[in-house]
């Protein structure tokens, strides 16, 4: 077994590995495009921190979407955005999150939801405009993450919501339609929305007369169903309506019914473990080709080799077994 | 020399570096009477020789399959350059070209010039830190002032998207004040403010402003986007009925800005080609000495590992050739 071959095999792996130019190696990444709601419910305090201490909605969001990025693969890229109202806005577009991770990391910290520039919240529309605003800032391939709990302040009236599934269909799939994933944050049961002064201090919750508890805007469908409907005067009806509008949960049905049509998939946000397996799913992921250093290979291969060469002789008779062995013994 | 490993694990082949003091790569032989085989002086150091090659070359091997580098390094160093925050304005109006039109393929919209002109500017300056803070209504934060130019060219990105609602000049340059609040003081600190309108400001503000600009010590660079046939910095009041800050806020937003206590330049855009020179005018001024880090990227050791390896093993292959057959 001490022949020759096994060092010289163990140079021309060797030459191999110093030779060998990086090649071209299929792997995984991604391209998200965070949307995040910064609207006021999104202030209500329904998840947990580690320490057990209430966090907003908003709060989760921030945590949990950093820390999903941390675990991307690098080549990924994140571009981040903020809505309220019905208009959504850019922050950046999609980051290298390797390189410019301590940026991203920087800037989704310092989202607040002070930076709103308006103050209702319409869901619908601000998904229809996200999608929109993709294809005019050429992100069409990037996935969307749009984090919202779905709550409409004030209640929109269906006839007048945008089609999304329209919006998602196109001619010969040009542009194409825009995958993402729906991320409903909140809890299921019914919280209070805190109110804040204009310093940013809590001065106490809404409550319910002091938002709309129904939609008045345009035509209702079936104005025999309101009371004290008058066509001219009270379109809406003459009654003051009670509701839970005040009071916020993950409306997930709602949520679930925007996905559909759009094509996006739907996720309830509970930790962000769950979160990065539903953002890397394989809908997701776009294959690249990377140069990959492979020199390792035959690197290894050289070190089986040249620890072949130095195993010592006994040993390796032994396992060639005792016949061979006995007849060297015998002359003795 | 900061080493570190990619796969740590690896480097529990190390162990396999003691395999050549225990066995060689020569065939036992038998000799008669080992005596009259003489280990001489050098036999002795031949032999040990031998054995430290093998040494060398699995050390080697395991090194560089443990991925070995260089971490990357920062150097601080002395340049010229600056601290820059841009504030941009994200109101509606920055969605019109120059001459106040919907954008079309030949005029693009302001916000598009800007862009394009201001990602130019990150690209020749290659020591400064950018930050990017954008306003509407309300102040956003955008990106921190770093040196990674493809953050601050993703930011000014953000240009792209539509305009929201109003123009709230003092917010905007508050939350770019604050971004000098714990940034050692060093180089140029510079605030340019692009927006296509003015705003009136508050006592308040004001008063906040100045106390701001005057701590921080940052000189300003207005780049006023002044839109076809609008009230500029430098319109003149037809009526004094009209001189007041209602109807003409451009010229007492910039009344206002030159009675800081720091530089302040004010440059009025209406062409594409006005803003090129406005902001080649920033790159001549904004030069003091700034220690600035230089980062040398990670530097990969795998390959110098397995040629010494291949070193090595080369001498050995060479030594194995003269063994007696």
């Amino acid at each position: 077994m001490k022949s020759p071959w096994l060092i010289i095999s163990t140079a021309l792996l060797l030459l191999l590995s110093v030779l060998m130019p990086h090649l071209p190696f299929p792997s995984k990444k991604y391209d998200y495009f965070f949307m995040i709601d910064i609207t006021r419910s999104m202030n209500v305090e329904d998840y947990q921190n580690q320490n057990g201490d209430p966090i907003s909605r908003l709060e989760k969001v921030k945590a949990d979407a950093l820390s999903a990025v941390q675990k991307l693969p690098c080549g990924s890229r994140v571009g981040l955005g903020v809505f309220t109202e019905r208009m959504p806005t850019l922050l950046f577009t999609p980051m290298e999150v390797c390189a410019d991770y301590p940026e991203i990391r920087e800037s989704i910290k310092r989202i607040d939801w002070r930076m709103a520039w308006v103050a209702d919240s319409n869901i619908i529309q601000a998904l229809a405009n996200t999608l929109e605003l993709m294809h005019t800032v050429e992100l069409n391939d990037t996935t969307l993450v749009f984090f919202t709990d779905g709550q409409e302040a004030p209640p929109i009236n269906a006839r007048y919501a945008p089609d999304l599934a329209e919006l998602q269909t196109s001619e010969d799939n040009q542009p194409p339609p825009i995958k993402g994933l729906l991320v409903g944050t909140g809890d299921h049961a019914l919280s209070r929305i805190p109110k804040y002064d204009e310093e940013g201090v809590q001065i106490g919750f809404y409550t319910a007369e002091d938002v709309p508890q129904g939609t008045t805007f345009g035509l209702p469908e079936d104005p025999s169903k309101i009371e004290g409907y008058v066509p001219r005067n009270a379109p809406w009806g003459n009654q003051s309506r009670a509701g839970n509008e005040h009071l916020s949960n993950v409306k997930e049905e709602y949520l679930k019914s925007l996905a559909e049509p759009a094509k996006l998939h739907y996720h309830h946000l509970q930790s962000a473990s769950e979160l990065y397996n539903a953002l890397t799913h394989d809908d997701f992921s776009q294959r690249h080709i990377r140069q990959t250093d492979l020199s390792f290979i035959p690197a290894a291969l050289a070190m089986f080799c040249l620890f072949l060469a130095y195993l010592p002789e006994s040993l390796v008779l032994r396992k060639k077994g005792v016949v061979k062995s006995n007849p060297v013994q015998a002359p003795h | 020399m900061n080493i570190a490993f990619a796969q740590p694990w690896a480097l529990i082949l190390l162990l396999l570096a003691v395999l050549p003091f225990f066995t060689g790569i020569f065939r036992k032989r038998v000799s008669s009477w080992n005596r009259l085989l003489p280990a001489s002086d050098a036999t002795r150091w031949i032999n040990r020789i031998i054995k430290l090659l093998g040494a060398l070359a699995f050390t080697s091997m395991a090194l560089g399959l443990a991925g070995m580098y260089q971490t990357e390094k920062t150097f601080t160093r002395t340049g010229t350059g600056a601290h820059i925050v841009f504030v941009l304005d994200r109101s509606a109006s920055m969605n019109e070209t120059f001459g106040g039109k919907v954008p079309d393929k030949d005029t693009p919209a302001k916000s598009q010039v800007a862009r394009r002109l201001l990602a130019k500017f990150v690209d020749e300056r290659p020591h400064d830190l950018f930050g990017v803070v954008g306003f509407s209504t309300q102040p956003f934060f955008i990106s921190p002032l770093t040196e990674h130019k493809s953050a601050t060219q993703a930011a000014i990105n953000s240009l792209t998207s539509p305009g929201l609602a109003f123009t709230n000049v003092a917010k905007g340059l508050g939350m770019g004040l604050s971004y000098f609040q714990d940034q050692p003081h060093t180089g140029s600190r510079v605030i340019v403010l692009v927006s296509d309108g003015a705003a009136t400001l508050d006592h308040r503000a004001q008063r906040v402003l100045r106390e701001w600009f005057e701590r921080y010590q940052v000189s300003l660079y207005w780049f006023f986007l002044r839109t076809e046939n609008g009230l500029g910095i430098t319109s003149e009041p037809d009526s004094p009925q009209d001189d007041n800050p209602r109807v003409m806020p451009e010229r007492y937003l910039d009344q206002f800005f030159r009675t800081l206590p720091i530089p302040y330049h004010a440059y009025e855009v209406d062409t594409p080609e006005s803003l090129e020179v406005a902001i080649n005018q920033l790159d001549d001024l904004e030069s003091l000495p700034l220690v600035y880090n230089e980062l040398i990227p990670r530097n990969d050791l795998t390959c110098i590992c397995f040629l010494t390896a291949l070193f090595a093993v080369l001498i050995l292959v060479g030594i194995k050739a003269l063994e007696a057959k």
